[in-house]
């Protein structure tokens, strides 16, 4: 056997080895991405080394599962248990051809054609794409050429020929002809880009067409929303043009100036037209001769014996154009008068076609496939001297292009171009741009022909410029977009400059705030009555204005909650495998928008509801099963907005809360009394678990934190002025609804005043003031309590709750000032010596020692310079 | 004698290269991947250099973007892979190789590449 | 609304958005014999255009819009 099959053999052995090991790995650990590379690249590796022999059976299997791991990678297709069956399946099978090949001396037998076409199909199945048929096997490809994806013009020839022929004159006048390719990002619908719309922008168009990326899917599984779209066009546009209309997605775009011959397309009616068989011979006899009057005679005296309908009278109509327009592109000449022989449309568009007609080249020092290869290397340079000046290796590049077109030129002995050659190179490394290399291959390169060159047109109008025209430099087109004048419709501002406009704004408010007590001062301590009333005027002015400032600011501070929301995908698969549970996600209302600090304050409580929901609400799938559920749990997690609150709602469809044992819990942890126990209802003991270090699991797990409980998440909540409530259902499932505030920035406050203090109550938990009757207070349970409403609200002295000794004040009437607050679900009075207005104030959080004060939120500046100290209820009661 | 180095990952696509580019009369030099390409092609000079693109540690783009940063001899890169894709080609172009060609590639056609490559007029 | 549909014929109107794609593709899912009517048609978006390129329906009447009418033709004939 030979020393190189066998390197093939015991290396293909390791990477089989190694790409079992991989699977293994990937199962599991299905999201890591090393793992997944490493995976794809010794699939791809045996797959490349193995089409270096006659092996197609394995070549095959082993394309059809490089391909699958590449949509794996990509994303396109999901990880599976499937799949990993299915690959070490196929797997499995290359083991045997390696056995075989080296039992059988180098041979795989013929019966094993069939099981690599079953195990190809059964990955591509994976894919998705099943009706595609397995490329030929690489074995079986063609010599080494190196690729040309130029372009596919399918369609061109259905342009009527007059404005074609038309467009070939202007074209040749120097009107360049780009095709243009314009590939939108799949996911660009949800950045509400329209492509199509983009596309019809493109001006100048002649020809377009609207491709599927891929092959559709069947209609019944597409999705309307995955862009599978690709916009081709062909344009008289400058490329200019082009790029101000793709500025923002110039990567999506690609361009590729094209020769004015590829319009030459005859069409028409190919059967009948004059017998005359020679044509052809005798046309490439005048052409080959030089005889090109003699040449135009005969085609116009052919056309002139023809019907203009036929298929030849379109041929010989360009023919003519062509002797008129490009006398010497013998090359375009020869290609129509041939195509008229074989009545088959003339191929322009390859570049293949154009490296054949190097074929002069050919003699004693070239052979056919060396001036081929000549020609693909000028090529090749040719398509690297136009990529972008901006990569920092440039001149590395330059000085290799130069290095292999000198090699070349001198390889066809034609020493004579090189001292241009070096000239060129020390003038683009010198200038960093590849624009003289550019210009030097133009001026020699290109076929020399001109040896015997006739005319100076002859300078190859075939040598397409195919240089792909690069869009993907930032530098040539940053500046473009700054330069714009359109300006783009969304400005990435930092977060720091909207604080600091939001400071400003807590600012104004709060001067603006001074302005009522100037025109107080200016009835009562200056008498000028007048002046206070249009101080007062003046001052439902400005805070309207102010007002709508707030507004506007707090405008740019919302985001989407799909901010904290993208997460849980992620951690719901996650945490669910670790517990070995079934949960189904539902997000719904992910644009729901509510002031940044919000959404922020919002990931934590959410992430910890939502966990504790997989791991205390959810059961397990043989508990569902048994409880007559479906295996799989949901979890919704819903926003909506309402009002001046957005809304937060984690349900689950899991075992509930069982309200006795929470009792007997809470009661175990002293946290409420018997008698308290017998006296909750099912609601208030389910929300129990609000309380301080309450936790229900019977084992801590590792997921929901160690004893950290639901009181975590209703502080973090309330911490924004927000709530948090939760209903359960025993066996149904769980809903635990968050409300929040949709900013949190300003904050409407009540001054109360209590000893000659005034401190700030939020408003939003101000439920009413009431002046409460020293006789209709009871005493109840060594309480003070009242009747409001029917209900029975107990009395907390503010004094009291501050530890200032003071009794409270009562007016004349003996009435107590009561401030009735919501504090959990509760109403609470609070009896203070008097109210006075409410405020609108940016509230700034406690720092230093006084933050560690419980019953403060926070303080704030007021209109006449004081601070205002703002109570939370919630600490206080 | 002309020197090529060829960096593959893959002992097979390694041997297959050497022993066509040996029996055409040129020392041949190998690294696994682009790091030990760098390292080679940092210590002696070559002529050209064969070059795969998927490979461990830095793959054939990294290796020919770092080696033409450097200020050394630019000699010609062929880039060798089975991508027929227009796209990696071009990616191909850009990081500094002179030519792309398509796996597998036969001993004729590649050594008609690297004849021209090297200014070696056909025998 | 943007597209209007009849028994067998979804009028196009003006501007069609990208929202009206989903229930596009339901309508012509439900209703394989339909006819699409575009003739006073200015845009539509490209979700809208991966539809019916997806499913193929028959154009009853193309839009009098020349330049939409040719892109249309482009990828629907």
């Amino acid at each position: 056997m030979n020393p190189l099959l066998e390197q093939f053999l015991s290396e293909a052995r390791d990477f089989l080895h190694g790409i079992a090991e991989k699977l293994m790995q990937l199962e599991n650990d299905p999201g890591s991405t090393p793992v997944m590379n490493e995976l794809f690249r010794l699939v791809h590796t045996l797959k490349g080394n193995s089409g270096l022999f006659e092996f197609p059976e394995m070549t095959r299997v082993l394309h059809a599962g490089e391909d699958l791991l590449d949509a794996v990678r990509d994303g396109r297709v999901g990880y599976s248990q499937e799949l990993t069956d299915r690959l070490l399946d196929a797997m499995d099978f290359v083991n045997l051809l390696v056995d075989e090949i080296e039992s059988n001396d180098g041979a795989i037998g013929s019966d094993h054609a069939q099981n690599a076409l079953r195990l190809a199909e059964s990955l591509r199945q994976l894919i998705g794409v099943t009706a595609v048929e397995v490329k030929a096997p690489v074995a079986e490809a063609s010599q080494a050429s190196s690729v040309h994806n130029m372009p596919e013009l399918p369609r061109l020839a259905e342009l009527p020929e007059q404005q074609r022929m038309a467009l070939y004159r202007e074209a040749l006048a120097g009107d360049t002809l780009l095709f243009v390719e314009y590939t939108p990002e799949q996911e660009c619908f949800f950045k509400g880009e329209d492509p199509f719309h983009q596309a019809r922008q493109i001006p100048d168009v002649v020809w377009q067409s609207v491709l599927p990326r891929e092959p559709w899917s069947a209609p019944a599984e597409l999705d309307a929303y995955h862009c599978n779209l690709v916009f081709n066009a062909l344009t008289t546009a400058a490329p200019e043009e082009l790029y101000e209309l793709f500025r923002y997605t110039p990567e999506q775009l690609r361009i590729v100036p094209l020769p004015p011959i590829v319009l030459a397309l005859p069409h028409g009616d190919p059967n009948g037209g004059p017998v005359y068989g020679d044509f052809v011979t005798d046309a490439l006899g005048r052409l080959d001769t030089g005889d090109m009057a003699g040449l135009e005679s005969v085609a116009r005296t052919m056309l002139e014996l023809s019907s203009p309908s036929l298929w030849l009278s379109s041929g010989l109509r360009w023919l003519l154009l062509v002797l008129e327009l490009e006398p010497g592109n013998r090359y375009a000449q020869r290609t129509l008068i041939e195509s008229l022989g074989s009545l088959t449309l003339p191929v322009w568009t390859t570049p293949e076609t154009a490296v054949e007609a190097d074929s002069e080249l050919v003699g004693e020092r070239f052979s056919e496939a060396d001036a081929r290869a000549f020609a693909d290397i000028l090529q090749a340079q040719r398509e690297i001297l136009g990529l972008p000046d901006s990569d920092a290796w440039l001149p590395g590049r330059l000085n290799a292009a130069a290095t292999a077109l000198a090699a070349c030129q001198r390889s066809a002995g034609r020493i004579e171009a090189l001292p241009t050659l070096e000239a060129a190179l020390a003038e683009a490394l010198d200038s960093v741009e590849a624009a003289p290399l550019l210009a030097w291959l133009d001026a020699h390169a290109p076929l020399d022909r001109s040896a015997t060159a006739e005319s100076e047109a002859e300078a190859a109008p075939m040598q397409v410029r195919n240089a792909l025209i690069d869009v993907e430099s930032d530098n040539k087109f940053g500046r473009r977009v700054e330069d714009s004048y359109v300006g783009p419709k969304t400005l990435k501002v930092d977060q720091d400059k909207i604080d600091n406009l939001m400071g400003l704004i807590g600012e104004m408010v709060v001067a603006k705030n001074s302005l009522p007590y100037l025109a107080s001062r200016a009835e009562t301590q200056y008498g000028v009555r007048e002046l206070g009333r249009e101080i007062k005027t003046q001052y439902a002015v400005i805070n309207r204005i102010a007002e709508e400032m707030q507004d506007a600011i707090m405008q740019v501070r919302m985001m989407p909650v799909s901010f904290v929301f993208q997460r849980f995908p992620r951690l719901v698969r996650d945490t669910s495998r670790k517990l070995a549970k079934e949960v189904n996600l539902i997000l719904e209302g992910e644009n729901t928008e509510a002031d940044k600090n919000i959404v922020e304050a919002l990931a934590d409580p959410l992430i910890h509801i939502v966990r504790n929901s997989l791991d205390h609400g959810i059961e397990t799938p043989e508990v569902r099963r048994a409880a007559g559920k479906p295996p799989a749990g949901r979890l919704t997690i819903r926003a909506t907005q309402e009002a001046d609150r957005v809304y937060i709602e984690i349900s689950d469809d899991g075992k509930g809360i069982d309200p006795t044992i929470i009792k007997r819990k809470a009661y175990e942890k002293g946290i409420i009394d018997e008698s308290t126990m017998e006296r909750l209802s099912d609601q208030e003991a389910v929300n129990l678990v609000f309380a301080a270090g309450f936790s229900t699991a019977e084992v801590i797990s590792d997921l929901s934190g160690r004893g950290v409980g639901m009181d975590v998440v209703r502080s973090a909540v309330e911490k924004v002025n927000g709530t948090v409530s939760l209903e359960s259902e025993l066996g149904k499932g769980t809903l635990i609804r968050l409300s929040l505030p949709l900013s949190m920035a300003v904050t409407n406050v009540m001054i109360v005043e209590s000893d000659k203090q005034i401190f700030g109550v939020p408003m939003d938990m101000v439920v009413e003031t009431v002046r409460v009757s020293r006789s209709a207070i009871r005493t109840i349970k060594k309480r003070q309590t009242t009747v409001l409403r029917g209900r029975i609200v107990p009395l907390l002295a503010l004094n009291e709750l501050l530890a200032i000794d003071a009794e409270p004040y009562a007016n004349e009437d003996d009435e107590l000032a009561t401030l009735v607050v919501r504090v959990h679900e509760e109403h609470v009075g609070i009896v203070v010596d008097d109210f006075r207005e409410t405020v609108d104030i940016i509230l700034k959080p406690m720092a230093g020692i006084i933050g560690g004060l419980g019953g403060y939120s926070g303080s704030a500046l007021l209109g006449d310079g004081s601070v205002l100290m703002v109570l939370n209820p919630r600490e206080l009661v | 004698m002309k020197r090529i180095l060829v960096v593959d990952d893959a002992a097979t696509v390694r041997l297959y290269h050497r022993n066509i580019l040996e029996a055409a009369g040129y020392a041949v030099d190998e690294a696994v991947n682009g790091i030990e390409a760098m390292e080679k092609a940092l210590q002696t000079p070559f002529d050209l250099y064969v070059v795969d693109i998927n490979m461990p540690k830095l793959d054939g783009y990294g290796f020919l973007r770092e080696i033409r940063s450097q200020e050394i001899a630019q000699p010609p890169a062929i880039m060798v892979s089975t991508e027929a894709e227009s796209n990696d080609r071009h990616r191909a172009y850009r990081a500094g190789a002179n030519i792309y060609l398509i796996k597998p590639v036969k001993p004729d056609g590649l050594l008609t590449y690297i004849r021209l490559l090297l200014a070696e007029e056909r025998t | 609304m943007a597209i209007t549909y009849q028994k067998k014929v979804a009028l196009f109107q003006d501007a069609v958005g990208a929202e009206e794609a989903e229930g596009l593709l339901e309508w012509l899912l439900k209703n394989p014999k339909s006819q699409l009517n575009f003739a006073d048609c200015r845009h539509l978006h490209a979700a809208n255009l991966q539809v019916m390129m997806a499913v193929k329906p028959v154009i009853a009447v193309w839009p009098k819009d020349a330049k939409l009418r040719t892109w249309l033709e482009s990828a629907l004939k």
